[in-house]
């Protein structure tokens, strides 16, 4: 298995979750070519790249939500990328966790039941649900604003909201695609600064795409994708 | 900014005259002042001294003595390794980045390479800024904030930098 | 099982059913329900709920006015008796029918005169009617309490001394009556003898014949099947935002199943608020159709229910069907949930599949053709086959629109807005006219078929020459029986002359002549028909045929066409020999008793030589001469209740159209069961034309109803659309777009989709109708262009209509109001 080849990052024994020179073309438009990206517990990886880079598209593979055409990404015992398609979607409700810069939270359903909505999906019961929900809520202190929908709150608001979803099934891993992407720089900063405390706490693994450095800043390390294939850290020049 | 470096880079395209070396000095870094001719001499000899450069001979004519320098082994060590050391981001870091650029592009180095390293120590920078203001009182906060939104501005720059390469290097590579 | 295994299954269960709830969650989202759609969705489902359990409620309508029908001919019929029964007992009741026409409405009568003190009574009705009394449905009653009743009453003069009940009637809208009356001859052939021993005989319902029932089976599959394409439609409103937010789901780990159970918990609150609506519109049309007559057509409230396995049917049906086709819509969701979020272009609809149930279709329709067996044995696979060619519109529209909108390009702005934008959802385009092109193509099949029945018909009219001869020397006709010995055909002339609308009057009167015979198995003595005899004096039949010489008391005989040929067609209608004895017979009238016809009084002896009638020439007009005609000098010893009358008579130009009504009630001073018919002006015809003319109104009105349906949900999806794409209006417009362009752009969006669908309905309907024409083995296959241009101005005037209703919205949404909602 290909790694990460940072020396400089943290060096846990085994990382949580390793995608290795992932291929992927849309068409005859190559989105991956030979990515890899590893993520330790508790570790927050910041993917960054120009626009078109690959970034989302490598956060997709290693959700499971895209398959790439070759390569791997090992979670576990298991092959992301050969399980069918309903241990992917199981994997996704249960052990990972999204934030999205867009379309994420259910306009129809109010604050509280958009965070439940993953542990609804994995079949806990309405009661144990509404629990875990309200002690994410408070930790990422949306809970005032519980009973509103998605339509009445501000975007710092939904995005904190989207996060406690991400963290309410205790996800080993959580995706942030543009987490702050329509946000000014305080609620911004606000949605990371939790994120990446509650990451901390809970030793979940973060991928988190950004376009902005300042964000990216959160994470633990950085890897640069460009054209689709992830750069290698520490390299000497020739 | 080192102008010994810089003319040890200009240098290992192939020896030169001290005053083929201000030209050039000139022409590829000199936007906002030229350089003096007197600057030269004394910059040269003290790589002599240090022995990264070298003189080729001495041409005799009309006019002031012409000496020929070309770059020694120890030179091209020299440069090899200021190019592979990111700068400390501090303001007006892109005079010295954009040397570092140009000369990466002139010698036929991946630029790419100056650029990533910069990226990283910039954003270690960053990210040990972004640690400190988390648990600073809001007054180092906003000093941190500034510190950081100067820090994100270089690194624009350096992104743009790098999506312009391409075109550089047509442009310049010899 | 182990406990851990139950408490496993008890979880997945719970997950399935949380997911459902989750998906009715989405649907009735509290403050925030989306209950524009939803209603819109309801009463879509509704409407169509509503028009599958009435359509499945007409057997049983018919079954029960059959049952009505049979139960009143067996009470009142019992068996007919053109003589003696062979029965051994005297008839209980003895009924002929009776009957008017008021103002172009028929009123069916009875006349009952009991023979016992206990006699039968029909159904509806408490006691038979007295002499002189009537008993009347309540549509004629209103009708005679009617301003302007006093045209009908002189012909219903008895005293209305109850109303028939329900269970008597057909339908609420029947006028029919009964009335008591002492002077009917139970040997009169249009007298109908009820015997104490009830008959059971049973009339077998009329079976439509084959190509009424094709036309009918056809209409309604045609006017069904876009039901429920509409119904599955209406499910697929706002599918671009559930399929995005369904789409999100799947991204945060909902797999496949989940989001199919979760759009049909979604899609299941709008079916079944459909079919509760559906029901309540049912119910309520039931209602209003109780009040409603549609060409003499009208029905009991009661009468409209649907058999319960049908009801239950369409009630689960429904459900079933929006799920699927929710299910079925989120497929792509499912697959490419990325692509749903993001908003890219679906890949291209594949064809080879969606043709399959339209080649399925036309084969099976091309089997029934060829097959020997009758149409109507063979109903399942014939409807199915139609089912299954009008399914495949649907299925091959999608395709078809993608074809045409990726070939087209735009040089002007509105074409190019509308095309790109097309290009991008062209499923949905097409959905939104596909149950219009569902309508279409079965309609376009329907005028085909009809047309060519018609081309049919009129060919075999134009061939048999009886029609083509037939001429009315009157403008109208009064037949009926002299009401007694004391009536008269002059005194009634002389009344009708007497009418100041009345410009020229003449009459004959007939006899039917018949022969005594003893019937084999049982030695019984019947009288049989033979034969006709009108007379006339020699004046009027100088100008009814080229005759020079005619002396009173003469006999005519027409002559014998064939006679090889007409004893073979009809054996008992033997000639008329010289001299032989002839007994006349009594139609209603006749001296008391039932063994009369054995009088003496009854007998006409044959003169030993006839004048031979010269054969017609001219217009058979009003009068027909046939079998034997009589000078009045020769037919003085038939007595008057053997004559029945045939008056003709002309109006002055003057005349009101109630000038008829008034022959009437003077005939029916004079006459007993008489009637007028005035030619020429509209009066139902026979029965297999009015059923004909019912069917063609009643597809009309069906397709007038679904048009109206599909229009609406055009309208809905074409502001769905605006409504979606709010913001990009409202750039285009701060950009400076004229409210014209985008107007134009939403006229082609709407149009362009349409043609598509009316090219695709002509061709396959015109195809459907010739399929349909080959199963009914006819010959004359005709278009009906006009009717086909019709449909086609239809769907343009939709289109038009629709765009028209959605530029509020575009204005609306044109405002920069839009840049700012989120």
């Amino acid at each position: 298995m290909t790694l990460d080849a940072s020396p400089d990052h943290r060096e846990d024994a085994e990382p949580v979750l390793a995608g290795s020179d992932l291929h992927l073309s849309f068409g005859p438009t190559p989105a991956l070519r030979g990515a890899s990206l590893s993520v330790g517990a508790g570790e927050t990886v910041a993917v960054t790249g120009s626009s078109g880079s690959g970034k989302s598209t490598l956060l997709h593979c290693l959700a499971g939500i895209l398959m790439p055409e070759s390569g791997q990404v090992r979670y576990g015992d298991h092959d992301i990328t050969a399980l069918p398609d309903k241990q992917r979607s199981a994997l996704r409700r249960t052990d990972f966790g999204f934030v999205f810069q867009f379309g994420q939270l259910v306009p129809e359903l109010t604050v509280d039941e958009n965070v439940a909505l993953p542990l609804r999906l994995a079949g806990v019961g309405h009661k144990e649900a509404r629990r875990r929900a309200a002690h994410w809520m408070e930790r990422l202190e949306v809970t005032g604003i519980a009973d509103h929908r998605p339509g009445e709150i501000s975007g710092g608001q939904g995005q904190r909201t989207a996060v406690a979803r991400a963290l309410v099934a205790d996800p080993v891993v959580v995706f942030a695609d543009e987490p702050t992407g329509a946000l000014d720089s305080l609620a911004g900063e606000q949605v990371m600064t939790l994120l990446s405390d509650v990451a901390e706490e809970s030793t979940t693994a973060v991928v988190l795409v950004t376009h902005e450095p300042r964000v990216a800043a959160y994470a633990d390390r950085e890897v640069v994708i460009r054209d689709g294939s992830t750069q290698r850290e520490q390299e000497p020049v020739r | 900014m080192s102008i010994g470096l810089t003319l040890l880079g200009l240098l290992e395209g192939g020896s030169r005259h001290g005053y083929d070396l201000k030209r050039a000095y000139d022409d590829r870094f000199g936007q906002n002042r030229s350089l003096a001719y007197g600057q030269v001499y004394s910059t040269l000899s003290r790589l002599l001294r240090d022995g990264l450069v070298a003189v080729d001979g001495v041409e005799s004519g009309e006019g002031p003595e012409r000496k020929r320098y070309s770059i020694t082994p120890e030179g091209v060590e020299a440069l090899e390794r200021w190019l592979s050391t990111s700068e400390k981001p501090v303001a007006d870091l892109h005079n010295t980045l954009f040397t570092k650029v140009v000369l990466a592009v002139l010698s036929g180095r991946d630029a790419h390479q100056v650029l990533d390293a910069q990226r990283r120590a910039h954003m270690d920078v960053m990210r040990d800024l972004t640690r400190r203001k988390s648990k600073a009182d809001p007054t180092a906060q906003l000093v941190h904030d500034f510190s950081l939104f100067h820090l994100e501005a270089d690194l624009r720059w350096l992104e743009l930098a790098v999506s312009r390469l391409e075109q550089l290097t047509k442009e310049i590579a010899p | 099982m182990s406990a851990r295994g139950n408490a496993r299954t008890l979880r997945a269960l719970r997950t399935r059913i949380g997911d459902f709830r989750l998906g009715v969650r989405l649907a009735v989202g509290g403050s925030r329900t989306p209950w524009g759609r939803l209603s819109l969705a309801a009463i879509g489902i509704g409407l169509g709920v509503a028009v599958l359990l009435l359509a499945s409620s007409v057997p049983n309508m018919k079954q029960a006015r059959d049952e009505r029908q049979e139960a009143r001919l067996a009470g009142v019929y019992g068996a007919y008796s053109a003589g003696p029964s062979s029965v051994d007992q005297e008839p209980v009741l003895l009924t002929a029918p009776q009957g008017t026409t008021f103002r172009g409405e028929h009123i069916t009568g009875r006349a009952l005169q009991p023979q016992v003190p206990d006699p039968p009574v029909p159904a509806g009705l408490e006691q038979l009617p007295g002499p002189g009394e009537m008993v009347v449905s309540p549509a004629l009653q209103d009708l005679l309490q009617s301003p302007g009743a006093e045209l009908l009453r002189p012909r219903l003069p008895g005293e209305v001394v109850g109303v028939i009940d329900k269970e008597g009637l057909v339908s609420p809208g029947e006028l029919r009556y009964y009335t008591g009356v002492t002077d009917l001859s139970a040997a009169g052939v249009g007298v109908a003898a009820v015997y104490p021993e009830k008959s059971s005989r049973t009339q077998p319902g009329d079976a439509l014949p084959p190509q009424l029932w094709i036309m009918l089976a056809f209409g309604v599959v045609v006017l069904l099947v876009p039901v429920v394409v509409f119904v599955a439609g209406t499910t697929r409103l706002a599918e671009a935002a559930r399929s995005r937010r369904l789409a999100a789901l799947r991204l945060v780990g909902a797999d496949g199943a989940q989001i199919r159970r979760i759009a049909s918990g979604e899609a299941l609150v709008g079916a079944v608020l459909g079919v509760l609506a559906g029901w309540l519109f049912f119910l309520g049309g039931r209602q209003l159709a109780g009040h409603l007559s549609i060409l003499g057509f009208s029905t009991f409230v009661s009468d409209i229910r649907p058999d319960w396995w049908m009801a239950l049917l369409v009630t689960l049906a429904i459900p079933v069907i929006t799920v699927t086709t929710a299910q079925a819509a989120m497929r792509r969701t499912i697959i490419e949930p990325l692509g749903v979020v993001r908003q890219v272009a679906p890949r291209r609809h594949r064809m080879i599949w969606r043709l399959v149930p339209m080649i399925l279709g036309v084969l099976g329709l091309l089997f029934v053709g060829a097959s020997s067996a009758s149409v109507t044995d063979l109903q399942i696979p014939f409807l199915g086959s139609i089912v299954l060619l009008l399914i495949g519109v649907p299925l091959v529209l999608p395709w078809a629109v993608e074809r045409v909108v990726q070939r087209g390009s735009a040089k002007s702005l509105p074409w190019q807005l509308a095309l790109r934008r097309l290009q991008l959802s062209s499923g949905t385009a097409a959905r939104s006219v596909s149950a219009i092109a569902v309508v279409l193509t079965g309609i376009i099949g329907l005028q085909t078929f009809m047309a060519t029945i018609e081309a049919e018909e009129r060919s075999q009219s134009t061939q048999s020459p009886s029609s083509r001869s037939f001429q009315p020397r009157h403008e109208v006709s009064v037949r009926g029986e002299l009401a007694g010995p004391e009536q008269s055909l002059e005194e009634l002339t002389e009344a009708l002359a007497g009418l100041p609308a009345t410009r020229h009057v003449e009459g004959v009167t007939t006899v039917r002549f018949g022969t005594l015979e003893v019937e084999e198995p049982r030695k019984t003595r019947v009288k049989r028909y033979r034969t006709r005899a009108t007379i006339v004096d020699c004046a009027m039949l100088r100008e009814l045929r080229d005759i020079s010489r005619c002396r009173n008391g003469e006999v005519f005989r027409e002559a014998p066409q064939d006679p090889q040929r007409t004893r073979d067609r009809q054996p008992w209608r033997e000639p008329v020999r010289p001299g032989e004895r002839l007994s006349a017979m009594a139609r209603h009238h006749g001296p008391a008793g039932a063994q009369e016809h054995t009088a003496e009084a009854a007998t006409w002896q044959a003169p030993q030589e006839f004048r031979q009638l010269p054969e017609q020439t001219g217009p058979s007009g009003t009068f027909s001469l046939s079998g034997l005609v009589l000078t009045p000098q020769a037919a003085e010893e038939i007595p008057w209740w053997a004559r029945s009358v045939q008056v003709g008579l002309d109006f002055t130009d003057s005349a009101s159209p109630d000038a008829i009504e008034r022959v009437r009630n003077v005939a029916a001073e004079y006459l007993d069961f008489s009637g007028a018919h005035q030619y020429g002006t509209a009066s139902a015809g026979s029965d297999a034309m009015t059923t004909y003319a019912l069917i063609r109104y009643g597809l009309l009105l069906g397709a007038l109803v679904t048009f109206a349906l599909i229009g609406c949900s055009l309208f809905v999806t074409a502001a769905e659309q605006i409504q979606e794409r709010r913001r990009q209006m409202a750039v285009l417009a701060a950009v400076g777009t004229r409210r014209r362009t985008l107007g134009w752009a939403a006229f082609l969006q709407n149009a362009v989709p349409m043609l598509v669908a009316v090219v695709l309905a002509c061709l396959v309907g015109l195809g459907l109708g010739m399929l349909v024409v080959g199963v009914a083995s006819l010959d004359t296959l005709t278009f009906d262009l006009p009717g086909m241009l019709g449909l086609v101005a239809i769907a343009a005037l939709s289109v038009l209509v629709v765009t028209a209703l959605t530029l509020p919205a575009l204005r609306r949404a044109m405002h920069t109001d839009g840049l700012h909602s989120e």
